[in-house]
């Protein structure tokens, strides 16, 4: 076998804080032979991040790396910072998480494109002027040559227009942007790409369309690539071979068919069972309970041994071994064969760990709120309506300067079309569409932080205004869930404080409150510990707890839900579904659970509405929806959603165990 | 609580003010621990300084005139022979004072103008920056000038100056961060439970406003010196015999010649007191700097994944 292209051996950065040192990356080894694709997968905070920045020479001053990178057989890590520049200007790309921010924002799509040609051509040329694109030798190249090159760029990620050219980042949307950064990753011809979750921040249909992209560039270019994310199955069949971290240690590697066919390790295999394939809609799904081990302790064991359910005394204590798979891959685990004892197949790790207890917060559910069953929901025309929206329209001005509204020239944008849809008490009503179908809108209107143009927003019977319109009972009755956990909470607040203002708001008493945050927590599964922490020393799914324990603090009768697992894991998503389930069934409110991702929503959900470009297109029984979708919207949408596609290797994978 | 435990108490409320994370970064800076040394050591000179010295500062000795630095006068004596060195300590109180007080006031207008201007939008939003941009067209230390000159030479009128026209920058810092947190979803959750506007604004907005504005007025505070002391030094301000530095310039430069310790002695005082509150400044803006912790840098990238 000849020499990857790509190989790291022993990888390891730390942070140098105020105290000890945060280890991002601990021991990571990781080969990718020229046109291979090799994915980096686990969960945040697993340093996967990290490790790619350190391959590509991206740590400032307070990391320190250690371990070797060998890239062609160049030792990557002895190069001085030019030397480095100069690989990564000609041979070595990098794409980002978010494309929005990888763009610079005052400078066109041919500014980007050009400027990364040019370093392709001439990466030793430093100058000044030819930064700022001055230099006489920029001139020995036409205008129009470039333009052309900039153009073909272009056409290779699949923007045929060349009004693309002249367009700046805010005016592109989230996946046009990302395939723009792919074109200037590509502009230099590059041997290796490193994708560092190039498709999280977007919605479910451009994640497909630009993963498709990618395959083929991979295809066409026998470019070598390292494909990060945080989901397994999403990932994984894209891959060769997968590399799965935990803790910034390589738990499990190999090929990559095999280790979705038959995960060995135990993170794998809740990884993999985190997914929503082949499961029953409003089933409690498996997770992966616990949390990440303080980066900051030295471990001695297993690190995943504490969220680990096969684990024993000696997984945390002594460092687990690594033992070759058969097919040519590795898992770092000690006690593979008790594992193997107890689940024979590996479609089959759903079961073992999805029967774990439920969590600390269902028990509580009933100190709340009514027992009435949540089944109460029908699929029946709805007769008394918690909500109702009445052939609502919200209009945006396009240009509503003074002087344009003085010529009769002002123009407005539809963001709402004439949306009719009514949710019963206990019901869930999903709302599925892309980026920019007025999803968000809707909610807006709902809550009331928007006023609609035309229409009613009627909750309970009553015909309600904006926020300053509504009255305290009004307001109480809806309980909202903002798409972004860690910022819906304030960052200099403390989570007692922050759950505190709604029932602050509603005149509750001090002794009261206190009493109602203790239960609150626990009911969304935390406790007493976590309520004199801030934000930003909580996890995204913890900040998604806390925000759910705001938006449920006052028993609304309806919870109007943004999103709630498009910033999250896999395995968070997962305990963030099983948590709505338990308290919807607890409280016996009403949700209306917004989402461009239909898996989540075919999850949760009784009916579905989707909606395209401000109109409702489709809606109805959610398992009638997704089984035999009436427009072909609903399918395109169907096909790019987690867990539904018929094409998904790991759902073929689960049948043979269903046997 | 005996003794020691209200002492240990004590010292364990200031080892964990020293451990602010805020604190610590500021710790790490060299330019802010050297502003913070120079801001409190004048800051404390000027407190204790009538006990420091056995002189006064406006008794006049004629026969003790212009003398140069000695140990018994460091600073050399006025053409008065008044000790400089005194003069310059009583001085501090003015100068520090006037800053505080100036600072104090541009915040607290520009806060207030800020706040109302970004979170009101609308019309209101518009005739306030409006009149901040008309504030702004004029340079300030001419508007000053204008200001003092119609209102008479004084110190509180020379406050009121550049009070009035100080406040500017501080309205558009803290306009423009009051619309970008407007639109932040803890905010608009705020909202959404009912609470009034002024609760959301005093509850949300102006907690997380103040950082920059703390540094804006840290930094302002050595351009308030600079102008008191210009705007002194042309006659508005304080009057003689007022140890004002600034004053003190302004009459030692007739004696430039024979007692350059005149002009000097003050002239470094301005610079260290300028000097020490800009390095302080600058410390805090890289301190309170969200993006440039190296506090959060860690936990931030290796989250990132």
């Amino acid at each position: 076998m000849t020499d990857p292209l790509l190989s790291v051996d022993d990888l390891a950065v730390r942070f140098e804080t105020g105290t000890e040192p945060v280890r991002a990356v601990d021991g990571l080894s990781l080969s990718v032979e020229a046109g291979e694709t090799v994915g980096l997968i686990g969960e945040s905070g697993c340093g996967k991040s990290a490790a790619v920045r350190a391959i590509a020479g991206l740590h400032g001053d307070t990391a320190r790396v250690d371990g070797a990178v060998t890239f062609d057989g160049i030792d990557l890590r002895s190069l001085s910072d030019e030397r480095l520049r100069r690989i990564r200007a000609t041979r070595l790309s990098t794409i980002f998480q978010d494309p929005a921010a990888t763009l610079t924002p005052t400078r066109s799509v041919r500014f980007h494109l050009e400027e990364a040609l040019r370093l392709a051509d001439r990466p030793d040329d430093g100058s000044l002027r030819a930064a700022l694109g001055l230099s006489r030798r920029d001139w020995g190249e036409p205008s129009r040559t470039r333009r052309e090159r900039a153009l073909a760029l272009l056409e290779q990620v699949g923007l045929d227009d060349p009004d693309y050219l002249d367009r700046y980042p805010h005016e592109l949307s989230g996946g046009e942007a990302q395939r723009v950064s792919i074109a200037t990753a590509l502009a230099s011809d590059p041997d290796l790409l490193l994708a560092d979750e190039p498709t999280t921040a977007l919605d479910a249909t451009t994640r497909e369309a630009i993963l498709d992209l990618l395959d083929d560039l991979v295809a066409e270019r026998d470019l070598a690539t390292v494909l990060v994310s945080h989901d397994l199955g999403l990932v994984g069949e894209r891959c060769d071979r997968v590399v799965v971290a935990y803790a910034g240690e390589v738990m499990e590697a190999g090929p990559a068919d095999r280790v979705l066919e038959s995960p060995r390790h135990p993170y794998t295999r809740a990884l993999l069972a985190c997914r929503l394939e082949g499961t029953t809609p409003g089933d409690r799904l498996p997770t992966v309970d616990g949390t990440l081990p303080d980066p900051t302790a030295e471990t001695t064991g297993c690190p995943f041994a504490a969220r680990c359910v096969h684990a024993t005394e000696s997984c945390r204590t002594t460092a687990p071994p690594t033992v070759d798979r058969e097919d040519g891959g590795r898992v770092r685990c000690g006690e593979l064969e008790s594992i193997a004892a107890v689940s024979v197949d590996g479609g089959r790790v759903a079961d073992d760990i999805g029967s774990r207890p439920s969590p600390p917060g269902s028990p509580n559910v009933d100190t709340l709120g009514s027992n009435a069953p949540a089944s109460a929901a029908s699929t029946d025309p709805v007769d008394d309506p918690i909500l109702e929206l009445r052939d609502v329209s919200k209009r945006y001005p396009i240009d509503d300067s003074w002087l344009a509204r003085l010529r009769g020239r002002d123009r407005y944008t539809n963001a709402v079309d004439d949306v009719s849809l009514a949710v019963d008490r206990g019901e869930t009503l999903g709302i599925v569409g892309e980026s920019g179908a007025g999803k968000s809108t809707v909610i807006d209107l709902v809550t009331g932080l928007e006023s609609a143009t035309t229409g009613e927003v009627v909750v309970d019977g009553e015909t309600l205004g904006t926020v300053d319109d509504r009255s305290r009972d009004q307001l109480a009755a809806i309980g909202r869930l903002f798409q972004h956990p860690q910022s819906s909470l304030d960052p200099r607040q403390r989570v007692r404080t922050a759950i505190d203002e709604p029932l602050l708001e509603a005149g509750w008493e001090r002794d009261r409150r206190r009493e109602r945050i203790s239960a609150l927590l626990s009911l969304v599964g935390l406790d007493d510990r976590h309520a004199d922490r801030r934000p930003h020393q909580l996890s995204g799914g913890q900040c998604q707890r806390i925000a759910l324990a705001r938006a449920i603090a006052l028993e609304p009768a309806l919870v109007v839900l943004d999103e709630p697992t498009a910033a999250l894991d896999v395995s968070v998503r997962a305990q963030v579904c099983n948590l709505l389930l338990d308290l919807q069934a607890g409280l016996d409110c009403a949700f209306v659970l917004v989402s461009h991702d239909l898996g989540v929503v075919r999850h949760l959900a009784d009916r579905i509405a989707v909606m395209r470009d401000g109109q409702v297109v489709e809606s109805g029984a959610a398992e009638r929806l997704c089984t035999d979708p009436a427009t072909a919207y609903t399918e395109t949408l169907l096909s790019a959603a987690t867990g539904i596609g018929e094409t998904e290797p790991t759902a073929d994978h689960q049948r043979p165990s269903q046997l | 609580m005996s003794v020691t435990g209200v002492l240990a108490n004590r010292r364990s409320a200031l080892a964990a003010i020293l451990e602010h994370p805020t604190i610590r970064a500021l710790r790490r800076n060299p330019s802010a621990v050297a502003g913070g040394l120079v801001v409190a050591t004048i800051t404390v000179l000027a407190i204790v300084g009538p006990v420091l010295t056995p002189y006064d500062p406006n008794a006049q000795h004629l026969g003790n005139r212009l003398q140069g630095p000695s140990l018994a006068h460091p600073f050399g004596t006025d053409q008065l022979g008044r000790d400089v060195a005194t003069r310059l300590l009583y001085g501090a109180r003015i100068t520090l004072g006037l800053a505080v007080l100036v600072t104090a006031v541009r915040l607290t207008i520009g806060v207030v103008v800020g706040l109302i201007a970004g979170y009101c939008g609308g019309w209101v939003d518009e005739a306030l920056m409006r009149l901040v941009d008309v504030l702004l067209a004029f340079p300030g230390i001419v508007l000053a000038l204008v200001v003092a000159g119609i209102l008479g030479p004084s110190l509180t009128n020379l406050a009121l100056a550049l009070a009035v026209v100080g406040w500017t920058r501080y309205a558009r810092v803290v306009r423009s961060s009051v619309l970008e947190m407007r639109e932040r979803p803890f905010v608009q959750a705020s909202r959404l439970t009912g609470a009034p506007r002024r609760r959301v604004l005093r509850r949300h907005v102006l907690p997380n406003v103040a950082g920059p504005v703390v540094v804006l007025a840290t930094l302002d505070l050595g351009g308030v010196i600079l102008a008191a002391a210009g705007l002194s030094f042309l006659g508005l301000g304080a009057q003689p015999p007022a140890p004002e530095w600034g004053t003190m310039l302004s009459t030692g430069r007739h004696h430039l010649r024979e007692a350059s310790w005149l002009v000097n002695a003050p002239g470094l005082a301005i610079v260290v007191a300028v000097l020490g509150t800009n390095l302080l400044g600058d410390g805090l803006r890289d301190a309170l700097d969200p993006n440039d912790r190296t506090e959060r840098s860690g936990r931030e990238v290796s989250r990132r994944d």
